[in-house]
């Protein structure tokens, strides 16, 4: 474990939970850039299932990831009000994240936080906020599938 | 190295890029016969600025090649070397070993061969010699100097005065022995040296100093007893003398340091107490004004003295503070004088500033946004209000001419002119030339042609190999070129120039003209062609830029240095350009490239294929067309192939080969459209959409930053509606329809992309 | 003479470079800096400066007017006669001081300097 991670696992961090079918999943907010809603993408050629598309913001040309299909949960059915969470990477690679409803926020130990198994690289563990079970999600890894995603030619 | 000082090189190097600009067009005007005296200053002032530099850095191979060139053309700039065409050779190839050596000291790369630094440096010192006059290369950074003070240590108390002249000049030997007793300097400025804007206090600082630097200190003493009345005294004058008594461990040299600057226009004496002063006696006013001091005779200055003779003309009232400056005189400047000898300077040049690239950039991304922005806007008035007021179309109609207007300004802003890379290519040229050993002479017409900066810097490769090709292969050999009744020296035009919204830059050689048989003989041998092909003569020219048309065994030294003319096409067709080639047997060639004038946007052609509406470079469609379907005829493995004009081309249903399927009416139907694209090779594809929609300027913007790689696909834009649209890449497109793995994709989406 | 403000310095420089390295090492002491790129600009800067600098550094090869020329220039104005000025200067020949000081340049600088010597002489003339 690095210092960073022990340091992150002593302090709070502020989080955003959002649902995406019936389970709730959470990220750091510093790393979300503005919430949206859900608009027309343009379908972009030999994507994986779970890339929607891309869209501009203001200018900025990004894609948006189905969060449902990226982590095989059943999205809410017909739900018109899914919103699109906007994130950066640590890196600065932006991308939309396609959840249906934004719950809240919290602040959230790193030491609460119980990991799971290792060959689940999206998410960092789950985390108990009174009775409900919350993943947390590991951004950088969804983000470096986005970018590195071995292309086929 | 701290971010100041790794700022300040940075600096330099660019500063030197465009030292070597200048020098390369004073010397090309040399070389042309003109001998304006500031041309020549320039080219002398590009080199001693690159030297000056270099040295504050300790980049000694640079400083050390740079001094021997500057004392050369030193020797222009006196006019004692007349700038003949063979020394201005010597000249040209001297700025290509210091281009080397400026890279070599900036990259660290590949050092530059010794051999050719000393060969060049023997020729300047040639130049030199041959007037008498040895360069000294040693002392160009004097030995005590500490090259690139890393950070700077506020001036310490403990100060050591530097000899701030490094020059030998006096002939004081260092204190033989132990310094016996207390050092006795006397002083006494002339009028002189107030005028120079010193003063004697500088000199009792310089002294103070001295003294603290042994940890020891001085007493003055002032003798005014030359002073005059006050109604006499004329306030630009010297009156006063001093004597200084300093620590006996200050040694002769560093007070004669202290006299380096204004020893000339002040009387002064060293000597040890005890001692007889110098010609034996302290300082004595060299002015008839100022009577002796003290009895003693005046001691010779180590430099001829100006004649002192009062020089100022006195001030007509004299007023009662003005008697202080004569102590202190620099420091106050009259206040509001009105400047009456201050003639105003005005400036002739156009004043110009130095703006961040990234500024810029981001200046067009939002003239981008707000092409975008106010389209949407039109769009939306529209949709809203079928019929729209008068008055609201026609704002929107000046706002859409207002920024098109402004887009155009940003893209004159980011424009560049072409003459950097042209003036590189006098390299090119001399250095092919050497290697082949002919006599080419390179023009050029319209440097000042502009494009955009990005594409500038993309143009020196292409440009670099076609220019050796012609030479190499373009130029006939001196005998030949004798034979056939031409000068022994070839000519090559290389001009630019606009037309209609594109850079059309041509290559014009008066050598053999492409050799038809030859070629076509070679390309059959090579399996480019069939044996039994019939083409023309233009289709035989165009034969030079087939992938493997040069091979080893047929490329010479020069223009085999891996990269053959199919290389120039692809880098040409990736910066959405096109070649041409015109070829008059016996009289030469000449090749035309079409280029956009900006890689930031891009003359689209809207189609719609799959559901999607996507872009295609207008520079990769030969034709677009209606099928017809008699013209069509299906594979057995599936696949169409259709007949234009006899030629079968591969059909290739666009939606389907990007794997939108969902969409996709494999049947091409009748009256689909189909865009004939071509890549560099020839190869040529029809390309299967639904429909053409429009035609549009683009802004081109990045895929990769935010997401991957996609096949087929070079970057993206936003299209009107706020939609993003995806660009196509022609290139790639064919290459997988063809099944030919095309390499170079990858580089024309960076290009396209960037 | 010399108030709280710090003292200020004009070089006159055409590289940049150069310019870099003197405005550093006098900031770094504390200097207050205005440069101008040639003779004429430095001029302009000279007039336009509001305080009036304490001393002026420059460069002797310059385009449009050189060191010499600035030098001579500023000796003419009445409000500026008795500036001190320092050549920066390459060589230290004697024939090159003789120019500097017939044209009233108050001392010289050899390039390259050294920070400390850069401080040293302008503090001779500006302390």
């Amino acid at each position: 474990m690095t210092e960073e991670e022990k340091a992150a696992e002593s302090k709070a961090v502020k989080m955003i939970v959002f649902a995406v079918g019936d389970q709730e999943y959470c990220i750091p907010i510093l790393s979300v850039r503005e919430i949206r809603g859900f608009e027309k993408t343009t379908v972009l050629p030999f994507a994986p299932p779970y890339v929607c598309g891309a869209i501009n913001l203001r200018g900025i040309i990004l894609t948006l990831i189905d969060l449902a299909i990226y982590l095989n949960v059943p999205p809410q059915a017909d739900n018109p009000r899914r919103v699109v969470v906007i994130v950066e990477s640590t890196q600065g690679v932006m991308c939309g994240l396609l959840v249906d409803r934004v719950i809240d926020m919290a602040d959230i130990q790193g030491s609460d936080i119980q990991s799971v198994s290792d060959d689940c690289s999206s998410l960092g563990g789950l985390v108990m906020i009174g009775d409900r079970m919350i993943g947390v999600l590991q951004l950088e890894s969804v983000v470096n599938q986005l970018v590195e995603g071995a292309v086929a030619e | 190295m701290s971010g100041d000082m790794g700022d300040i090189l940075l600096v330099f190097f660019q500063e030197c890029d465009e030292q070597l600009q200048e020098l390369e067009r004073g010397l090309s005007a040399l070389s042309d016969g003109e001998s304006e005296q500031e041309t020549i200053n320039a080219v002398f002032r590009a080199v001693h600025s690159i030297k000056g530099g270099a040295a504050s850095f300790g980049l000694e191979n640079l400083v050390r090649f740079a001094h021997v060139f500057e004392s050369s053309l030193d020797g222009v700039r006196s006019g004692r070397v007349a700038p003949t065409q063979d020394i201005v050779k010597i000249f040209l190839k001297a700025m290509d070993v210091l281009s080397d050596l400026v890279v070599e000291a900036r990259d660290g790369g590949p050092t530059v061969d010794p051999g050719r630094v000393a060969e060049s440096q023997a020729e300047l010192e040639f130049i030199i010699g041959s007037n008498g006059e040895a360069p000294k290369t040693d002392d160009i950074v004097p030995s005590d100097f500490v090259p690139v003070p890393m950070d700077f240590v506020p001036v310490p108390v403990d100060f050591e005065p530097v000899p701030v002249d490094f020059g030998l000049d006096f002939g004081f030997d260092a204190a033989p022995g132990q310094p016996p007793a207390p050092l006795i300097v006397t002083f006494c400025p002339h009028d002189a040296m107030y005028a120079r804007g010193d003063d004697a206090r500088n000199i009792l600082i310089g002294l103070t100093d001295a003294a603290v630097a042994v940890e020891g200190e001085i007493t003055v003493t002032c003798d005014v007893s030359t002073l005059p009345s006050f109604a006499e005294l004329e306030p630009d004058r010297s009156y006063l003398s001093w004597r200084v008594v300093l620590p006996a461990e200050v040694s002769e040299d560093t007070v004669q340091s202290v006299f380096d600057w204004g020893g000339d226009v002040c009387d002064f004496t060293i000597s040890r107490e005890g001692e007889p002063a110098p010609d034996g006696g302290e300082a004595v006013p060299a002015m008839e004004a100022q009577p002796p001091g003290e009895g003693s005779q005046a001691a010779a200055p180590p430099e001829p003295a100006l004649p002192a003779v009062p020089e100022t003309s006195s001030s007509s009232g004299v007023a009662a503070a003005q008697v202080v400056p004569a102590a202190s005189p620099a420091v106050a400047p009259a206040p509001a004088a009105g400047g009456a000898n201050a003639a105003p300077v005005r400036r002739t040049e156009q004043a110009t500033i130095r703006v961040d690239l990234p500024r810029i950039d981001n200046l067009m991304d939002l003239v981008g946004e707000l092409v975008i922005a106010q389209a949407a806007l039109e769009s939306q008035c529209r949709r809203a209000n079928a019929s729209m007021p008068r008055e609201l179309g026609e704002s929107i109609a000046s706002m859409q001419s207002l920024t098109r207007d402004i887009q155009d300004a940003v893209m004159a802003v980011r424009a560049q002119p072409v003459r950097s890379v042209f003036q590189r290519m006098q390299r090119v040229v001399r250095e092919a030339c050497s290697m082949t050993k002919k006599d080419v002479v390179l023009t050029l017409e319209g440097e000042d042609t502009e494009v955009d900066r990005t594409l500038v810097e993309k143009l020196s490769d292409p440009l670099t190999h076609m220019l050796r090709n012609a030479i190499d292969h373009g130029i006939e050999k001196v005998e030949d070129r004798l034979a056939a009744g031409k000068s022994a020296v070839g000519q090559i035009l290389l001009s630019a120039s606009h037309r209609s919204g594109h850079i059309l830059i041509t290559i014009k050689d008066d050598g053999g003209g492409i050799n038809r048989e030859r070629v076509l003989a070679t390309a059959i041998k090579r399996g480019i062609v069939a044996p039994d092909a019939v083409l023309t003569d233009d289709e035989i020219n165009n034969l030079i830029f087939a992938p493997g048309f040069s091979t080893a065994d047929t490329v010479s030294n020069l223009s085999g240095r891996g990269v053959g003319m199919d290389v120039v096409k692809q880098a040409i067709l990736s910066l959405g350009g096109r070649v041409t080639i015109q070829s008059v047997p016996g009289s030469g060639t000449v090749f035309c490239l079409s280029l956009p004038l900006t890689l930031a946007v891009l003359d689209g052609m809207l189609i719609v294929a799959g559901g999607a509406t996507m872009v295609i470079p207008v520079s990769s469609v030969v034709e677009t067309m209606i099928i017809k379907p008699q013209d069509t005829y299906v594979l057995p493995d599936g696949k169409k192939m259709v007949s234009i004009r006899g030629d079968c081309i591969p059909m290739v249903p666009l939606g389907s080969q990007l794997g939108l399927s969902a969409y996709v009416s494999d049947e091409p139907q009748n009256g689909a459209v189909m865009l004939i694209v071509e890549n560099e090779s020839g190869a040529r594809v029809g390309l299967v959409v639904d429909e053409i929609r429009d035609q549009a300027h683009v802004v081109i913007k990045s895929m990769e930053k935010n997401y991957r790689r996609i096949p087929g696909v070079s970057a993206a834009t936003i299209l009107g509606d706020g939609s993003v649209s995806l660009i196509l890449d022609a290139p790639a497109l064919i290459a997988s329809a063809v099944g030919r793995i095309n390499t170079k994709v990858s580089d024309a989406r960076a290009v396209l992309a960037a | 003479m010399v108030g709280k403000q710090a003292i200020r310095v004009l070089t006159v420089d055409d590289s940049r470079t150069m310019q870099g390295m003197l405005r550093k090492a006098l900031e770094g002491g504390g200097y207050d800096v205005i440069q101008g790129e040639d003779g004429v600009a430095g001029l302009e800067v000279l007039q336009a400066a509001n305080p009036p600098p304490n001393a002026i550094i420059t460069d002797i090869n310059m385009p449009r007017m050189d060191g010499f020329g600035l030098i001579e220039a500023v000796r003419k104005m009445v409000q500026f006669r008795h500036i001190p000025i320092i050549v920066l200067t390459t060589e230290s020949g004697p024939e090159k001081k003789a120019r500097a000081r017939e044209a009233g340049a108050t001392g010289w600088i050899v390039k390259p300097f050294s920070t400390d010597s850069l401080v040293a002489a302008i503090r001779r003339v500006t302390a």
